[in-house]
């Protein structure tokens, strides 16, 4: 059972959460002029490294807000993304 | 005429009622309150007589009185958005209902079936948590010492009901 | 013959004798007795036996180091493989011994279980000396501090003080079990299990405690390790710090003639206590040729030899098994004492469990001749710390205690060498181990099952490293230990489930009218936590008969559904209309106020995702709804949208599913019965069109009334705040000849028309086109190069190759013979022994139909489409029904119904 920093809420059980997978993956600009392949990569490939990941949640039983963490995959530590806060 | 049609409501707990009571604990419903939600302001709606939770950054629960009126939409939803241009108003009264928790032991019922730190120390009162209670997503706001309000969706209201009768058992 | 001291026992309560049994037989226990202490103290030695050899087995240790006497509880609920070193006496209590294993007590366990959640600022784990110092440490800083420990009460003197201090909380009985990631620890609190029958029924026998904590302290002190040898197994054989103990907790003699064989110093302050309560003791033998000599000295004034540089090489056993005889090789040879008690000790293994689980590396010390904490879990936000010199490693001790684990063992005796007992493993098999060319630790326990039981190698785990060790010919440094995890010690399933059985087992969601349903007994069905009525049966009909009523009401006069687990999602804000177009396939920003339009969405990758309604209910305020089971993950999928992709659209939506309770009245008769009851309406054709809103006065009631089918009749949806939902309900029925029917009916009537389920007649592989609903993707946006999410996807060449599963209808071709749901689709007559059966598609959705006259069916087909009128076999279980292909819509395709 990990605990997220909600960035309204404060620290909270997982099980109020739903995970989004690899942050930082933007919807392109224009779908239609990327060819199948390319899309295909947006669609399914992700980032899966053993170590540091930036990753997305939303506080789903909360305030539903979406926010990025840096979770550790190995240790689970789980910092904010700072970079992430500022972009909001 | 309105009297009758009022007279027509029910509680998501139908003709039951919530009414547990120990030497340090009562639980009881409060159906037919108004609620209302607003989302889109990070400033507190304020409706008189009311209870107003802040659930998110710009998201809050207006807890006010019953109301009389026989409508689509309570009255206080509708003055709240005539002065909240902009919000989102929509009136959840019978969306989600209240149960009241007070005495010492309100804080170790609900701590059967709940994650969430509610020491006054960490949730003051006018504060209000939003989480998961005995598998409902449930908001708790405190407005005394050893008083809670619980809102809960009207679907989950016997399940959480239930639940509450016996989660209670060992503090009767 | 009693080994009952006359006096002493610090757990005890001798004024409060008890009578147990094992097997029947009775034996006399004292309150505050462990099930071990009750049986040592009346000499029953036998309590279990080997689960592979049957060799009888006794009372080894004290503790959660016990790893041979386990029992089955038969008593109240029952309980398998309870640990008798941690089984606490009470009138009643009955055990049977067991060979190895126990069973699951027949019938429904009905006693109490449940759970707690506590926040602390510092938890400690063990409520020793160290841990109390810590506890009150932490309180005087004004925190909050829970405190567990898995003895009866803390024996601390300052204990009374941290219990009465108010932001501390005590947990005797506990046993910490698990420390997960980010301080999440799970305990196990044993409530009630000591006071037998007199335990109050409503009180939860056992309390599974979630305790979320800043910071963890660990407090939990030693356990003792044994040191083999050959028929080291024998009842009669024991820790001798666990002996010591008996004599002090319980006042109980483990033995009457005894040796002792230690490899430190605290086992030779056993020894002098074991020699202090009454034990004869024949001779205490060291590993060590160096020991301090205060306690030679000890030993000595007391007239009990002592041995330097001895090992136990063998024992002999009665005819029972039982330890008669113990060999001691001494610097004089090997020597034979008759005995009844031999208590050895290897060292004190620290108690690092919860250290290792929490991601702690651990390290051996040769200091403490054993594994201590080394380097601390990395995540710094989350501090552990280890207090106490046990646990630590700095024993202090005079005289270091050895690294010794086992003697030299010939290879004839190594399979009498027991490493776990409760296993049946041994030395043999750590040698075929090796032999096998199994080096790594991880490896060999695997290979041996050695510390894969009950006690989870917290007996022999650390001796095992030892032993592999010296097999391997290798320092034990660098073998290492196998990873802790969780839990500590076993926890029953009932504590797991709580109070989460039952009625209470997952939320059941009703809506309004759900007295209603009750009242007139109608069989519900579940569609995922809601209950909704599934048909109304008259007296005496079944469910095909009342099905076919129903669907006739509505085909030919009018029928009422409870219509109100829809999901409902308000959507507010200037680009609402926006929005929906990039979430839809269809064009939803140029609906007007007062209409409503189907939708469909898709998933990014082009796959159906829910479809429902959109109703325009001002300029910037909008009513969705979507079906029932993904009433959640619309509203997910919408803020999701909103708010990474989309934030500077001005869009906020709001769940009002149970704010509405929805009357769907349906059938030709439907515009009648609502002129009826809503006389101030207009509801002509022309007034009040299909696809059109209107708020009314309904009987009374506010209600939005929508006019919407899913039946292909005429129909209308009646939306009321869902306090009137029963009123509303009740008006309707009685407004005169009007069938209540369920979703069984809904499902035949929408099935008729070809209109599929998403999540029933889609499995998130299927397309609009695939559906037969290439017109819900907007042609206007198609056109002007407009993104919406799954367009990009449906445009792929895969996604339009033409052998593509499409829905479409199937009839049995003798026109009577049912199609079961599920069906896979073969070729007509295919071999179906001829396995694998080359399979075409599956049937999604079968009914029997009044309207049709005919059961049908709509299935996935590839290519179907291309496939109309060509005959297949839809294989059930085996049995296979010629069926035809025909189009998904077979009723009323012209729609010429919905105007009533
Ligand atoms: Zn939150």
């Amino acid at each position: 059972m990990l605990t997220l920093p909600c960035p309204f809420c404060g620290p909270r059980d997982e099980t109020e959460f739903g995970y989004g997978g690899e942050a930082g993956v933007a919807y392109p600009e224009r779908p239609a002029d990327l060819d199948d392949a390319a899309w295909a990569e947006y669609l399914f490939l992700r980032a899966n490294p053993r170590g540091w990941f930036t990753e997305r949640w939303v506080h789903r039983a909360g305030c539903r807000q979406w926010f990025t963490v840096r979770r550790h995959t190995v240790t689970n530590e789980v910092v904010p993304d700072a970079a992430a806060q500022e972009v909001r | 005429m309105t009297a009758e049609v009022l007279a027509l409501r029910e509680g998501p707990l139908g003709t039951e009622r919530l009414d547990v009571s120990g030497p340090a604990l009562t639980i009881v419903d409060e159906p037919f309150r108004t609620l209302v939600d607003v989302r889109g302001t990070t400033t507190a709606p304020v409706v008189d007589g009311a209870w107003t939770w802040r659930l998110g950054p710009d998201w809050w629960l207006v807890d006010a009185p019953a109301s009389d009126a026989v409508a689509l939409e309570s009255p206080v939803a509708t003055s709240l958005r005539s002065a909240l241009p902009g919000a989102s108003v929509v009136d959840v009264s019978s969306l989600r209902t209240v149960f009241v928790l007070t005495g010492p032991d309100a804080r170790a019922v609900l701590a059967h079936g709940c994650s969430l730190d509610l020491d006054p120390r960490v949730l003051p009162v006018g504060a209000c948590v939003q989480g998961m209670l005995a598998q409902a997503q449930v908001s708790i706001g405190r407005t005394d010492a050893d008083a809670l309000r619980l809102h809960v969706r009207a679907s989950f209201a016997r399940h959480l009901a239930a639940w509450l009768r016996d989660a209670s058992v060992e503090y009767l | 013959m009693s080994s009952r001291l006359p006096t002493g026992g610090t757990r005890l309560d001798r004024s409060r004798p008890v009578t147990i049994s094992i097997d029947g037989q009775d034996v006399p226990a004292f309150v505050g007795d462990t099930l071990a202490s009750a049986l040592l103290g009346s000499d029953v030695r036998l309590v279990s036996a080997g689960i592979y050899s049957g060799r009888p087995r006794g009372v080894m240790g004290v503790g959660a180091e016990e790893s041979n006497a386990f029992v089955q509880v038969t008593s109240g609920p029952g309980e398998p493989m309870v640990r008798a070193t941690e089984l606490e006496v009470h009138e009643g209590l009955s055990v049977e011994r067991i060979a190895g294993r126990g069973w699951l007590p027949e019938g429904i366990d009905h006693t109490r279980y449940d759970k707690v959640w506590a926040h602390c600022e510092v938890l400690v784990v063990g409520g020793g000396e160290a841990g109390v110092t810590a506890a009150l440490e932490a309180a005087a800083r004004g925190v909050r501090v829970v405190v567990c420990d898995d003895r009866p009460a803390l024996t601390d003197a300052r204990a009374g003080e941290l219990v009465s201090h108010p932001d501390v909380r005590v947990l005797t009985r506990t046993t910490v079990v698990g420390a997960h990631d980010h301080h999440h620890l799970v305990a196990v609190e044993r409530r009630t299990d000591h006071l037998g029958d007199d335990a109050p029924p409503d009180v939860a026998r056992r309390r599974l405690w979630h305790v979320k904590a800043a910071e963890v302290v660990l407090a939990t002190g030693t356990q003792e390790r044994p040191l083999v040898f050959p028929d080291n197994d024998r009842p009669g054989v024991m820790l001798a710090g666990a002996a010591a103990t008996y004599v002090r907790r319980y006042g109980v003699l483990p033995g009457h003639r005894g040796v002792v064989w230690v490899a430190h110093d605290d086992g030779l302050a056993d020894a002098v206590a074991l020699a202090d309560a009454g034990v004869e003791l024949l001779v205490v033998a060291d590993v060590r040729t160096t020991v301090t000599p205060a306690l030679a000295d000890a030993l000595a004034e007391r007239g009990v030899p002592l041995v330097l540089g001895a090992e136990v090489v063998g024992t002999d056993g009665d005819d029972d098994g039982f330890l008669y005889r113990v060999h001691l090789r001494g610097p004089d040879g090997v020597v034979v004492h008759d005995v009844d008690l031999l208590a050895v000790s290897g060292g004190l293994n620290p108690a690092v469990q919860l250290w290792s689980q929490a991601g702690g590396k651990l390290a051996w010390s040769t200091e403490a001749a054993g594994f201590v904490p080394a380097a601390p879990p990395p995540d710094a936000a989350y501090p552990l710390s280890v207090v106490g010199s046990a646990l630590t490693g700095a024993t202090g001790a005079v005289t270091a205690p050895a690294t010794f684990f086992c003697g030299d063992v010939d290879d004839a005796d190594a399979a009498r060498v027991y490493l776990d007992p409760q296993r049946d493993a041994t030395l043999a098999d750590v040698r075929h181990a090796h032999l096998a060319g199994l080096t790594s630790v991880e490896h060999v326990k695997r290979f041996t099952t050695i510390g894969t039981a009950s006690d989870q190698g917290r007996g022999f785990g650390v001796l095992t490293v030892g032993v592999l060790a010296q097999v391997l010919g290798r320092p034990v440094t660098e073998v290492g230990t196998t990873t802790y995890r969780p839990p500590y010690t076993p926890l029953p399933f009932g504590l797991l489930a709580g109070r989460d059985r039952g009625a209470l087992s997952d939320p059941v969601r009703v809506t309004a009218m759900h007295d209603r349903h009750l009242a007139a007994g109608v069989p519900l069905e579940d569609v995922g936590q809601w209950k909704r009525p599934w048909y109304f049966p008259q007296r005496g009909e079944s469910m095909h008969d009342a099905v076919l009523r129903e669907c006739r009401a509505v085909r030919e006069d009018v029928g009422m559904m409870d219509a109100s687990t829809l999901g409902k999602i308000v959507c507010h804000g200037a680009d609402v209309g926006e929005m929906l177009d990039r979430v839809y396939t269809g064009l939803m920003s140029s609906l007007k106020v007062g209409k409503v339009r189907y939708g469909v969405m898709c998933s990014p990758d082009g796959m159906v995702a829910d479809d429902g309604t959109v109703a325009r209910l001002s300029d910037d305020e909008w009513l969705l709804t979507t079906t029932t089971g993904n009433a959640a993950s619309v509203l997910d999928t919408l803020e999701e949208w909103q708010q990474t992709e989309w934030p500077d659209l001005d869009a906020r939506f709001t769940s009002v599913t149970e704010q509405w309770a929805v009357v769907a009245l349906a059938g030709p008769r439907s515009r009648d019965v609502l002129a009826g009851l809503a006389p101030d309406l207009d509801v002509s054709a022309e007034g009040f069109a299909f696809m059109e809103w209107r708020d009314a006065t309904v009987a009374g009631l506010p209600v939005r009334v929508m006019r919407i089918s899913f039946s292909g009749e005429l129909a209308y949806e009646l939306h009321v705040p869902a306090a009137w939902g029963g009123a509303l309900w009740d008006a309707v029925a009685s407004a005169g000849g009007v069938t209540p029917y369920g979703t069984e009916t809904m499902h035949v009537l929408r099935a008729e028309k070809g209109y599929p389920i998403v999540g029933q007649d889609t499995d998130g592989t299927v397309t609009p086109v695939d559906l037969g609903m290439a017109w819900a993707i907007s042609p206007k946006k198609v056109r002007e190069g407009r993104d919406f999410v799954g367009a990009r996807s449906l445009v792929r060449d895969e996604s339009n190759r033409p052998d593509r599963r499409h829905l479409v209808g199937l009839v049995p071709v003798d026109g009577s013979t049912a199609i079961a749901e599920g069906s896979q689709l073969v070729d007509a007559g295919a071999d179906l022994a001829a396995v694998p059966v080359p399979m075409h598609g599956h049937v999604t959705s079968a009914y029997a139909s009044v309207a049709l006259g005919t059961p049908f069916a709509l299935a996935l087909l590839d290519g179907g489409r291309d496939r109309l009128g060509e005959e297949l076999d839809a294989v059930d279980l085996r049995v296979p029904v010629r069926v035809r292909v025909t189009e998904p819509v077979p009723y009323d395709p012209e729609g010429e119904r919905r105007d009533g």
